[in-house]
């Protein structure tokens, strides 16, 4: 069945209107045979509605959805021959376990026998075996989210689409949960798109990420690429925590850039530099990339800081520091018995190659 | 201090109801053992001659009784027809059509039984609305007799009942998952199938209030067929206030009225049972 | 593109036929009452002589009256049963909570004729059967179980917190009650006085069960009038009844919700 393309899932300039109201607008994006991708964003960013569009319950105002190879835009969702994780599990509440995962084999009118050995089969893989007479009102969270994913699982489908599924499991769970589907997907190499506003999960499971906001897509790409270059100001603000410099490109050395950032603080750097002297730029730094020493050092950018409040998240402490130009940063240091007390001056090291750059639109260049 | 307060504040209204509620119903139990001399006074007495003579009778049991039984189904039945379908609708609708349409739905609650038989008449009288046209449109020649009939009473009863089976079936729709259906159609089901599959059993809850609530009320109806109904249409309820107003039979109308609560929680009983076994019993299983 | 969606425009044209059929003796009585030319359709003008030849009718002048007063107390005798217990059963926990609902709720569980006819029978063998009381009585208590439900879903509606802040700032309970608690409740107190006036003034089966001779309710006197006439001084009548279930009817939707209100 795999077409020539290798590709799964085509979404092409996918668009979904209500009235005036454009929820996804002109999204394209693919999937590969046995990756795993996740559609992240905040919510209201259209990541459910793309992926329900996909599944055909939601139709798409415009564009063009293939799956292997075959249009599938207009196709009512039971001709589409996915699989489907629902948020809320969506297990007929009437039917016992065994009856909800073999519902969709009774509508293939395949035999008694190869239904039995089928539900069997699914609930043992997800870990469910012996509970097949029970309602699903009788199981918990988590064995409901079992349920829902082993009924998809035994029809067999060449994709598998899940909607915020461990969104309504509690944390201990989720992270469990979260291991136990990566591991069973890449054993079946099930070929997956998976919507989340969970970062951690998204950049944790998944062989590339997309992110969505305001119903258009603004980054595609692997998840280490996505935490390190985020290349735009919503991505390195929706994934992770990032401190922001607006300033002006002064000067372009070998492999390092000098760049001003207003009167009184200079910073130096690293590669990968596309702007020209002169331009206007976003320097974005990941506060876990700065050192925090108690005296000065040697280094590229040692700049001296004002502490002024302390944060103890468990494994780390987070320093809110001035700068002597007001500046304000966050430094994230895994060395919780740090000496550095509220009011004193620390020395902050930074390496040039730690900084990101991005195009600051509209700013004055001069 | 604070369980007198509760105390008193419920004394008035459940000392009302059980002194106008409870004490009459045990009273009519009571009464429906005492004797009547000549349709003229009652005597205190122990007898169950009032129940022989209902429950002895072959033509009360068959005219009033299974009568009375026999029309109740119908007129469910027909409430359930016209009303599933509209509750389905409705339940998809929004806004306005949604207002519009839940304010029909209901305002033959609100306006009184009486009212409601005036525009009846109007409509199906001999020579009225419905007659005119008909003839007029050649589908018969003679005036076909709808009040003062059976007919009428069928379709009073349908038209009353119908705004209950719809609301009590909103209520189970409106709780059904709309996830429900899409994952059924997800794994392959069409929109029949998924309606028939999930949907149809889920509203089960619903349909069955509405039943218990629509049967209860044309079983034991006596208002319409008094307004509408021929003189032969020996509903139960209608014997009832027969003997107890124009006959003045108090004992007898009572043993009418605890044979009639005793049929009805009977047929009740079943369809709790039958329902149970259909579905209720799954979908309130214990965890 | 999309097929074309045959089973909801079925269930569409269904429903409004349905709809026709709830609204068409409705829309045929109001048709007939402001029409010249009695009973004979289409309509041929507007007139206001049925309604005037209703309105100037001694009977029906007298049986409105009796409607009121009826009304009016039955609704106030049940709102204040019903408050009372209210407030008990939302703000304490007790024993037997379940029964004690099960009583305010009896007199919908009940079938109206047996109800009406344990009322007359009780109500004769205490002396007064067939009296103005009896008739009261019964009409309080029938629409008692409606007042409670709107009343509770007011009251659990209510933030207790209002209650507490009035207190806190030196208020007693009765000043809180007064000042706080039934102002709030406003809306859910005249919506059930006004569903427990329209319960009672289009009632029929317990009037005709329990109205002595001489003090007839309106609905019992329209139909007797419609037993014996046959003309468009009855539809105007109906219409007259239709229009105040009509008002009460937007009254309670504005500020309870009619639908929470009528279920079953």
């Amino acid at each position: 069945m795999n077409d020539s393309t290798g590709k799964a899932i085509q979404v092409e300039g996918v668009c979904k209107r209500y009235g005036h109201v454009s929820a996804v607008n002109d999204v394209s994006f693919d999937v590969r045979h046995g990756e795993f991708v996740s559609l992240l964003g905040p919510s209201g960013c259209g990541k459910t509605t793309t992926l329900r569009m996909i599944a055909g319950f939601v139709m798409a105002s415009d564009g063009h959805i293939r799956i292997n190879g075959r249009d599938v835009t207009y196709l009512p969702p039971e001709k589409r021959e996915v699989g489907f994780v629902f948020q809320n599990y969506a297990l007929w509440p009437h039917m016992t376990v065994a009856e909800n995962v073999a519902f969709g084999l009774k509508l293939r009118k395949r035999d008694k026998a190869f239904i039995r050995n089928k539900v069997e089969e699914s609930l043992a893989v997800t870990g469910l075996s012996g509970f097949e007479g029970r309602l699903p009102r009788q199981l918990s969270g988590g064995q409901q989210q079992r349920v829902a994913l082993a009924r998809a699982l035994a029809l067999e489908p060449q994709l598998l689409l899940m909607d915020e599924p461990l969104s309504n499991l509690d944390r201990a769970l989720r992270v469990a949960m979260r291991r136990e589907l990566k591991k069973l997907q890449q054993r079946l190499n099930m070929t997956t798109l998976y919507v989340t506003h969970d970062q951690e999960e998204a950049l944790s499971m998944s062989d590339r990420v997309v992110i969505m906001s305001g119903g258009e897509i603004v980054r595609v790409a692997r998840p280490l690429e996505v935490y390190e270059d985020p290349q735009s100001e919503f991505v390195a603000d929706f994934v992770g925590t990032t401190n922001f410099f607006d300033g002006i490109v002064s000067d372009i050395g070998e492999g390092v850039a000098t760049v001003k950032v207003g009167e009184t603080l200079t910073l130096r750097v690293g590669n990968r530099i596309s702007a020209a002297p002169g331009s206007a730029v976003r320097v974005l730094l990941r506060p876990e990339r700065v050192r925090i020493l108690a005296e000065r050092r040697e280094g590229a950018n040692m700049l001296a800081a004002r502490v002024d409040f302390i944060e103890y998240y468990g494994p780390t402490l987070r320093y809110t520091v001035a700068l002597p130009g007001g500046e304000a940063l966050f430094v994230e240091a895994h060395d919780i018995h740090g000496s550095a007390q509220i009011g004193e001056t620390v020395w902050l090291s930074i390496e040039p190659d730690h900084f990101r750059l991005i195009d600051r639109k509209g700013a004055p260049a001069s | 201090m604070k369980a007198r307060n509760a105390a008193l504040l419920l004394a008035p209204a459940a000392l009302a109801l059980t002194i106008f509620v409870i004490l009459p119903l045990m009273w009519v139990v009571r009464t429906s053992f005492n004797h009547t001399v000549d349709g003229a006074y009652m005597v205190s007495a122990f007898t169950f001659e009032n129940y022989t003579r209902f429950l002895g009778s072959g033509w009360y049991l068959v005219n009033t009784l299974w009568f009375s039984i026999r029309v109740a189904i119908l007129t469910t039945a027909i409430s359930v027809l016209l009303g599933y379908p509209v509750a389905l609708y409705i339940a998809g609708t929004r806004g306005v059509q949604r207002n519009v349409l839940m304010t029909m739905v209901l305002s033959p609650l609100l306006i009184g039984l009486v009212t409601l038989v005036y525009g009846w008449i109007v409509i199906f009288r001999g020579g009225g609305l419905l007659n005119s046209l008909m003839i007029a449109l050649r589908v018969y020649d003679e005036p076909v007799r709808y009040m003062w009939d059976l007919k009428g009473v069928v379709i009073l009863l349908v038209y009353i009942g119908m705004p209950y089976i719809v609301l009590s079936l909103l209520d189970s729709i409106e709780r059904i998952n709309p996830s429900f259906v899409e994952a059924a159609r997800n794994v392959g089901a069409s929109r029949w199938r998924a309606f028939w599959s999930i949907t149809f059993p889920l509203t089960m809850p619903g349909l069955y209030a509405g039943l218990v609530i629509v049967f209860t009320l044309n079983f034991s109806a006596f208002a319409v067929p008094l307004m509408v109904g021929a003189t032969d249409t020996q509903m139960i309820g209608l014997v009832i206030y027969r003997e107890a107003l124009l006959n003045n039979d108090l004992p007898f109308a009572s043993s009418l009225s605890v044979i009639m609560i005793a049929a009805n929680a009977t047929i009740l009983l079943g369809m709790s049972f039958l329902f149970g076994k259909l579905i209720l019993n799954r979908l309130e299983a214990k965890r | 593109m999309r097929s074309p969606d045959i089973g909801t425009a079925a269930l569409r044209l269904f429903t409004y036929a349905a709809m026709a059929f709830l609204f068409f003796p409705i829309i045929i009585t109001l048709i007939v009452s402001v029409n010249p030319r009695e009973f004979i359709l289409p309509p041929s003008g507007f007139t206001l002589d049925w309604f005037k030849a209703a309105w100037t009718s001694e009977t029906f002048v007298r049986a409105m009256g009796v409607s009121l007063i009826l009304g009016i107390v039955a609704s106030l005798v049940a709102n204040t049963l019903a408050l009372l217990a209210v407030l008990a059963m939302v703000r304490y926990d007790f024993k037997g909570k379940a029964l004690i609902n099960l009583l305010i709720m009896s007199p919908l569980l009940i079938p109206t004729t047996i109800f009406s006819l344990a009322l007359y029978v009780y109500f004769v063998q205490l002396g007064f059967g067939g009296g103005i009381p009896a008739l009261v009585i019964g009409h309080a208590i029938h629409v008692l179980p409606f007042a409670a439900r709107i009343l509770t879903a007011s009251m659990q509606n209510f933030d207790t917190s209002l209650e507490e802040a009035a207190r806190n700032v030196g208020a007693g309970p009765v000043r809180t009650m007064l000042s706080i608690t039934l102002p709030v409740m406003k809306t859910g107190l005249i919506s059930s006085f006004v569903l427990c006036f329209v319960l009672s003034w289009n009632d029929f089966p317990i009037s005709v069960f329990l109205a002595p001779p001489g003090w007839t309710p309106l609905p019992v006197e329209l139909f007797t009038y419609i037993k014996f006439q046959y003309d468009a001084v009855g539809a105007a009548l109906a219409s007259s009844l239709i229009l105040i279930s009509g008002i009460a009817m937007v009254v309670i939707d504005r500020m309870a919700g009619l639908r929470r209100v009528l279920r079953g």
